[in-house]
């Protein structure tokens, strides 16, 4: 990385010219623009801006052409600067700098440069206009009703998003930059008087440590300063939806936003996030709880069932009900392989379908739908590769995963209550739980113990984990993690 | 982090990882078996070879048939001798190559000879045994050997065991035999002045087939069969031991008018009543039995309400009657209290019972005893009338 603190600017303009042309190099991206103006002595200057970065109507009208134009007479050199930007140039964002560090990231950000003859200030003009993506609704979290606007690339406008949905001044942004040569912009958002100070000085202070040359994501931010970096729980949660993020920071939660992608990180993080969804706010409160149960349940399921499966079928057969345990019998009777590869392997073949899903080309979609469904599971049982039961319960897994599409760590946990539960049968997955139970309630989030309110112990912690309670009974924030608690007044008190 | 703590923090990960899974790998509780590998015994009958004195143990097994074509489930009986018990039912390892895995047996089959020894030594090993279930049926093989009802050709291929067990099942509404468990079984035969019951089960020649009936109990002393209750016993037997919900009392005749009537029994209570006066014991029974004319088949009209009085002593007369020479027969013939009629006045009367038994041994034998029916009917099914043919 350079540093170019030592260089400084000087009165001629032609060096400086030569100054930053030395250290962009042959970019012809980077546009010299050497003009002089009409009257006024003929003032000479120049404007620096990277093609492709800037609004070029905003430089032509607002910027050549009021210089062109301007027509006072008698400037002495030190005042060139000053008059320019109180009284010609029609731009809104302007600044003055010496610094020539400053000067060279605005060029590359899609800043213009106004350098003027004997002079050793130059203006900085805001005229950043690149293309952008237009705000749409994300794919990966689709919901059906409520608002349908996704966070996009652009740092400004995933900000406006945020401050479109909450217009108080108490909406703090904190911006910071990451990465030694991306010098990304990052911007954590929260809620001034309700969001715990703590946790913003413990997290300004993690962000402060990133030493990274670059960050394309903020997933390299959220593995650089989570909490128990070898565990695969995720303790900070990401969303792509402006809606879920300020509600968030409604909550006293704080909301991290990175130039350059569309997905924000909020954290703390509670092991419940991962079951609420922003519909569930937005629905009718008995629907939501119901399906807020749902998914308890699918995760249950989707990590449970393979290893339920392989310890009943291979170590308590007498737990099955005698036609149940003669029809496995029936169906596994000619597979060569033992349940627990059986089992093994169509999970692979499962996650190796989803993953092809994910990267393949859209238009060959259908190709790939009929090779996994026809080939891997009818004809699979059909020439007794596989029993048919496992085909249902790889089905059922797969499918309960869907239900909470947050919860990455799920194949982890999956695989390892399996392995458990293939040497000790029921015994075994009930140390896997153990274990998962131990590690969970062991995490924190910034402070935060992860499993707050799992199991609710009253009432107030019953509302909004595994159950969503009607409006007018959330008075209050979540505790810990919030430092104002009541949200709302209560009309009985 | 720095970078050696991390490795450092990493290795120790690596080492608890590399412990726990030596640990569960190589700890000895390993039962892994396949579904399919298993001889999935649904029952067992036990007879006793008379030359040799050795056990006979046949083994019914699902087979599982890999053919299309054929059913993909049936029955096959196994046999094997030996000394003992669970000898012999390992021997059945050697004809099948199969494990045999017990834990979905239903029932077990016990000859009429073995019974008459004693149960105990064949029932031992099938409570101590961890695999079978307690709650198994046990039944006695009555007027055949217990191999040759399970060796029933008619019922080609279905496992005989699940067919009984079904019968079994449906104990309730039938209540001409007793659904006993294995356990409770044990807890009868332990007890010193009860008289446990079993089930029965016969074939029956029907239209040149063999058929299965499961009817009537087998009466114990100790642990020793002394004798048999029919059906209808049976039923009588449930109901003065207050163990009748349902079942159905046929009246043949009533009251000379050529009808017979059946009631079916929606409640019955029966309280016993121990009466001590002037050295004299006399135990009161009480039978209240709630029914509903379920079937009149003949002309004359028993629904209206004089007439249902009639009906109503007529059944009480013939209940009194049955209930009364059961409890002779009892007393008579195999001195069983098959009814609980000693445990009830020994928790009742304890110090009066001490007594008698002390002085007379022959204590069940000379019980007197006074039975009294309350009959109420309730109704008369959808029906409100009688049916009668248009002149």
């Amino acid at each position: 990385m350079n540093n170019y603190t030592g260089i400084n600017l000087t009165n001629s303009l032609d060096k400086n010219i030569g100054l930053i042309n030395g250290i962009l190099g042959n970019d012809e991206t980077i546009v010299y623009r050497e003009l002089q103006t009409n009257k006024a002595n003929g003032i000479k200057c120049c404007i620096i801006f990277a093609d492709g970065m800037t609004d070029k109507h905003i430089v032509n009208d607002n910027i050549i052409k009021p210089i062109l134009e301007c027509d006072v007479e008698d400037l002495k050199q030190n005042e060139i600067i000053d008059y320019f930007i109180s009284n010609v140039i029609s731009n809104g964002d302007i600044k003055k700098s010496k610094d020539i560090n400053t000067i060279i990231s605005g060029v590359l950000y899609g800043k213009t440069i106004i350098f003027a003859e004997n002079c050793d200030d130059a203006i900085i003009l805001d005229t950043i206009g690149w293309e952008k993506r237009s705000i749409e609704e994300p794919k990966s979290e689709t919901i059906v009703r409520g608002p349908r606007e996704g966070f996009t690339e652009s740092l400004n406008v995933n900000i406006s998003l945020l401050r479109r949905k909450i217009l108080s001044s108490d909406l703090k942004l904190v911006f910071m930059e990451i990465g030694t040569r991306t010098k990304t912009k990052i911007c954590v958002c929260y809620l001034e008087g309700v969001a715990e100070e703590s946790i913003l000085k413990e997290l300004l202070q993690r962000i402060k440590k990133i030493n990274i040359d670059g960050i394309m994501d903020t997933g390299y931010i959220e593995e650089l300063i989570k909490d128990a970096p070898f565990s695969p729980i995720r303790t900070i949660s990401s969303t792509e939806r402006p809606d879920v993020a300020s509600g968030k920071i409604l909550e006293g939660k704080f909301a991290l936003i990175c130039d350059g992608t569309p997905t924000v990180l909020t954290l703390p993080k509670l092991f419940v996030e991962n079951f609420q969804s922003d519909e569930d706010y937005f629905n009718n409160y008995i629907f939501s709880s119901i399906t807020r149960i749902l998914r308890w349940m699918g995760f249950w399921l989707t990590t449970s069932v393979p290893a339920i499966y392989v310890a009943v079928i291979t170590f308590h057969q007498e737990f099955l009900p005698t036609p149940l345990l003669l029809s496995i019998a029936v169906a596994r009777q000619g597979v060569p392989f033992p349940t627990i590869v059986e089992t093994m392997v169509m999970l692979i073949i499962f996650e190796t379908l989803k993953e092809a899903g994910l990267r393949m080309p859209k238009h060959i979609g259908q190709a790939m739908s009929i090779v996994g469904a026809l080939v891997l599971g009818e004809a699979a049982v059909t020439a007794k590769l596989v029993s048919a039961p496992i085909v249902i319960v790889t089905a059922l897994t797969g499918v309960s995963s869907f239900m909470i599409p947050q919860v990455s760590e799920i194949i982890p946990i999956r695989i390892i209550f399996l392995i458990m539960s293939s040497f000790l049968g029921i015994y075994g997955y009930v140390f896997g739980v153990m274990g998962l139970a131990l590690h969970l309630y062991s995490l924190r989030s910034f402070g935060v113990p992860y499993m707050l309110n799992i199991p609710p112990g009253s009432f107030q912690e019953f509302k909004d984990t595994i159950i969503r309670a009607p409006w007018w009974e959330m008075y209050f924030r979540t505790k810990s993690i919030a430092k104002d608690k009541r949200r709302m007044k209560n009309p009985k008190s | 982090m720095k970078e050696g703590e991390c490795m450092r923090s990493f290795k120790r990960w690596l080492l608890i990882f590399i412990i726990t899974i030596f640990s569960v790998i190589s700890s000895g509780c390993w039962n892994y078996r396949e579904i399919d590998q298993l001889g999935i015994g649904t029952g067992m009958a036990v007879d006793r070879d008379p030359i040799s004195n050795d056990y006979i143990v046949s083994v019914e097994l699902i087979n599982i048939s890999s053919d299309t074509g054929k059913l993909p489930m049936y029955s096959e009986i196994y046999t094997s001798k030996s000394k003992t018990m669970f000898d012999a039912i390992r021997n059945v390892i050697e004809i099948t190559g199969k494990r045999i895995f017990w834990g979905h047996a239903k029932i077990l089959i016990i000859s009429e000879d073995i019974a008459k020894e004693g149960l105990i030594p064949v029932i031992d090993w099938s409570l101590r045994d961890s695999e079978i279930r307690n709650d198994i049926d046990l039944l006695i093989a009555k007027g055949s050997s217990a191999e040759n009802i399970l060796k029933n050709k008619h019922y080609n291929g279905n496992s005989l065991s699940f067919h009984i067990d079904n019968i079994l099942k449906n104990q309730k509404s039938v209540t001409k035999y007793v659904d006993t468990k294995l356990f409770r079984n044990k807890i009868e035969i332990e007890k010193d002045n009860f008289a446990a019951t079993v089930e029965t089960v016969s074939v029956k020649e029907m239209d040149n087939k063999r058929i299965l009936v499961v009817d009537g109990s087998a009466i114990f002393k100790g642990d020793k069969l002394v004798g048999y209750l029919d059906g209808n016993e049976t039923m009588q037997m449930l109901m003065l031991r207050n163990k009748l919900s349902s079942g159905v009392i046929p009246l043949k005749n009533v009251c000379n008018s050529n009808t017979d009537i059946t009631l079916e029994i929606f409640n019955n209570n029966t309280k016993l009543n121990s009466i001590y006066s002037d050295g004299e014991l006399t135990l009161r029974i009480d039978v209240y039995t709630t029914v509903a004319i379920d079937e009149q088949a003949g002309n004359e009209d028993f629904i209206s309400v004089d007439k249902r009085r009639l009906l109503q002593q007529y059944a009480e007369m013939r209940i009194k009657e049955n209930l009364d020479s059961l409890v002779l027969k009892m007393q008579r013939n195999y001195d069983a209290d098959v009814f609980g009629f000693q445990e009830f006045i020994e928790k009742n009367n304890p110090k009066i019972y001490k007594e008698f038994k002390k002085n007379n041994k022959d204590f069940f034998n000379n019980l007197q005893t006074d039975i009294n029916v309350h009959i109420s009917i309730k109704g008369s099914a959808t029906r409100t009338n009688t049916i009668k043919a248009g002149k």
